[in-house]
């Protein structure tokens, strides 16, 4: 019955993004229409697009997970910052790029960075960091479909998590390739209603099935009354502080930019910047109470992810198909986005710079779109197979790595002084510092730096500023021609 | 529909005012402690959501000066009034 459900939604997932193909008629000389929906996406689809890419199986079940060994700290770290800080850089980095997108025909960062600074080797420095962060973040979809589909089937059906990869990445791999921006944009409101009325769903069933929520909370409190602190240290709030930095990688991720460039106008941003703390809020607090809440009912190290195990536990299949399908709808709702801005970047960024491909993205850019996406989900599958990475360690690495960019996006946006070889710099200076962590830490999850609770994303985008702003000082600013293309009034 | 006007440093002073205030109190709602439980919620998760509702305060003073209202507007407005409160250029925008 669970699998049914789930065979179901995904059937409803595979039908709206058929249906919402690209129109037939007018060619897509410039791929607008396949890459950026042409340009046309109004404030209802832009929010629920934008808030969908960003949640993953990190944010169900690397949340929970994390709230079921710290409690409900996991909210204070992750999701306060979160919804203060990613509207914040939707208003203040997304509408300056978003006008210079439509006025220039900028597609991707890296195409945005090379005009901005006058430098194809930035262009080139920015689209292959954009793929080295973002294979292990998409990884993180589609491992943790494959295994919440395992866990969600129960102990008398053995399906091997890689079933549940294949099928999500079948799925997705559909629709994107047929109906690029347009389709995903549509299905990503599709998945994002279904993962916040599921979401609630669920805290709903799951918390009566405990008695109630605030009986509950009060057991949890009596035996584990630890879970209920934010903080129980210096250190514990040193890291809650340093934690805000981790939000800025969101202003830095390839698909969210594909997604500001999809904007029908600059007002279309006011509805996702208002309402983007509500949705956090919506998803991060039955997702981390819930973890917590797991606690009375699933020791640590059970197998299987707690959020799952609780849904087995107190739902019926019935319910508990629904609620794997909207564990499958935030999943999804970000691999296509991030599938999609893949076939972007290698089209536009990639395929100019060889020889043989330069012609055919010149004529036939969707179709080449679609032939990077079929080859990169093919690629993510495979890594899927072999990577041994906990969904969470994956998730925190990659997001600390795109935080490289935000001084960069930040000083191309407000700083005339800036210099391509500053950019260069910053780039190579937080690289190389991510490099550093990520190999001396042997890609462990949760550490900080030195033990001090000083988060490694924070020490990543300080280096990058630092770099960025030291080397532009020394090299010679833009010419004023120059700069008059991309500030307001210069 | 009407424009609200954008009156320059004052506006810009106070928003940036806004921003850090926010990110201060994130700072100390952070030590607040985990109980009393107020209807279940222990207060600091209490004071965490309040944050985020205070949050979308803060932007909407933000939207409400700083974006167009029009689909027809091309943004350029907005981006001349985002780099006076960022920098110190186009305050008399």
């Amino acid at each position: 019955m669970t699998l049914a459900v789930v065979a179901v939604y995904l059937a409803a997932v595979i039908g709206i993004g058929m249906a919402a193909r690209l129109r037939k008629g007018g060619r897509d000389r410039r791929g607008e229409a396949y890459f950026l929906a042409g340009r046309a996406i109004g404030p209802f689809v832009l929010l629920m697009t934008l808030f969908g890419t960003n949640m993953t199986a990190f944010t169900i079940l690397g949340a929970s997970g994390e709230a079921h060994r710290q409690g409900v700290r996991v909210f204070a770290l992750m999701a306060t910052s979160s919804s203060i800080v990613i509207p914040a850089t939707f208003l203040l980095i997304g509408i300056p790029l978003w006008r210079l997108g439509k006025r220039h025909g900028f597609a991707t960062q890296a195409e945005f960075l090379s005009a901005r600074y006058g430098s194809r080797g930035l262009g080139a420095l920015v689209l292959v960091a954009s793929l080295l962060w973002l294979v292990p973040y998409v990884l993180i979809g589609v491992q943790g479909g494959g295994a919440a589909l395992a866990a969600i089937a129960g102990p008398d059906v053995i399906l091997p998590p890689w079933v549940g990869s294949l099928v999500m990445c079948l799925v997705v791999l559909l629709y994107v390739a047929v109906g690029g921006m347009r389709s995903t944009a549509l299905v990503n409101t599709f998945q994002t209603l279904v993962f916040l009325v599921v979401s609630g769903l669920a805290f709903f069933v799951i918390t009566s099935g405990m008695g109630g929520f605030a009986a509950a909370m009060e057991r949890l409190g009596q035996a584990h009354p630890e879970l209920l602190e934010l903080t129980s240290s210096g250190r514990a709030w040193i890291q809650i502080a340093t934690y805000m930095f981790v939000p800025l990688s969101t202003s830095c991720f390839p698909h969210i930019f594909s997604h500001w460039m999809s904007a029908r106008s600059a007002a279309a941003f006011r509805l996702p910047v208002l309402a983007y703390p509500a949705c956090i809020a919506a998803v991060w607090f039955p997702s981390v109470v819930l973890g917590a809440l797991g606690r009375l009912e699933v020791e640590p190290g059970a197998p299987g992810p707690v959020l799952i195990l609780l849904i087995r536990e107190h739902a019926g299949d019935l319910l508990a198909g629904c609620l794997a399908a909207g564990v499958f709808a935030a999943i999804m709702s970000s691999l296509d986005s991030q599938t999609l801005s893949v076939g972007t970047m290698l089209t536009r960024d990639a395929s100019p710079r060889l020889g043989w491909m330069t012609a055919l993205a010149r004529r036939r850019p969707a179709t080449l779109g679609r032939i990077f996406v079929v080859l990169f989900v093919l690629v993510v599958f495979l890594a899927s197979l072999v990577s041994g990475q906990t969904v969470y360690s994956l998730g925190i690495w990659a997001l600390s790595g795109f935080a490289t960019f935000f001084p960069l996006l930040f000083a191309a946006v407000y700083w005339k002084g800036s210099t391509a070889a500053g950019a260069i710099a910053g780039i190579l200076a937080g690289l190389g510092l991510w490099l550093a962590f990520l190999i001396g830490t042997g890609g462990a999850a949760g550490w900080t730096i030195a033990g001090s609770g000083v988060e490694p994303v924070a020490a990543i985008v300080l280096v990058s500023a630092v770099a960025l702003v030291v080397v532009s000082r020394l090299t010679r600013p833009p010419s004023a021609d120059h700069l008059a293309r991309f500030f307001p009034g210069a | 529909m009407k424009r609200t006007p954008f009156r320059g440093p004052r506006v810009a002073r106070r928003l940036r005012w806004l921003f850090a205030g926010l990110v201060a109190l994130r700072l100390l709602v952070a030590l607040a402690p985990g109980r009393p439980l107020v209807a279940g919620v222990p207060l600091g998760l209490a004071l965490e959501l309040l944050l985020a509702a205070g949050a979308t305060g803060a932007l909407w003073c933000g939207v409400r000066h700083l974006l167009p209202t029009g689909d027809r507007d091309d943004g350029t407005r907005a981006a001349a009034r985002l780099l006076a409160l960022v920098t110190r250029e186009g305050r008399s925008r």
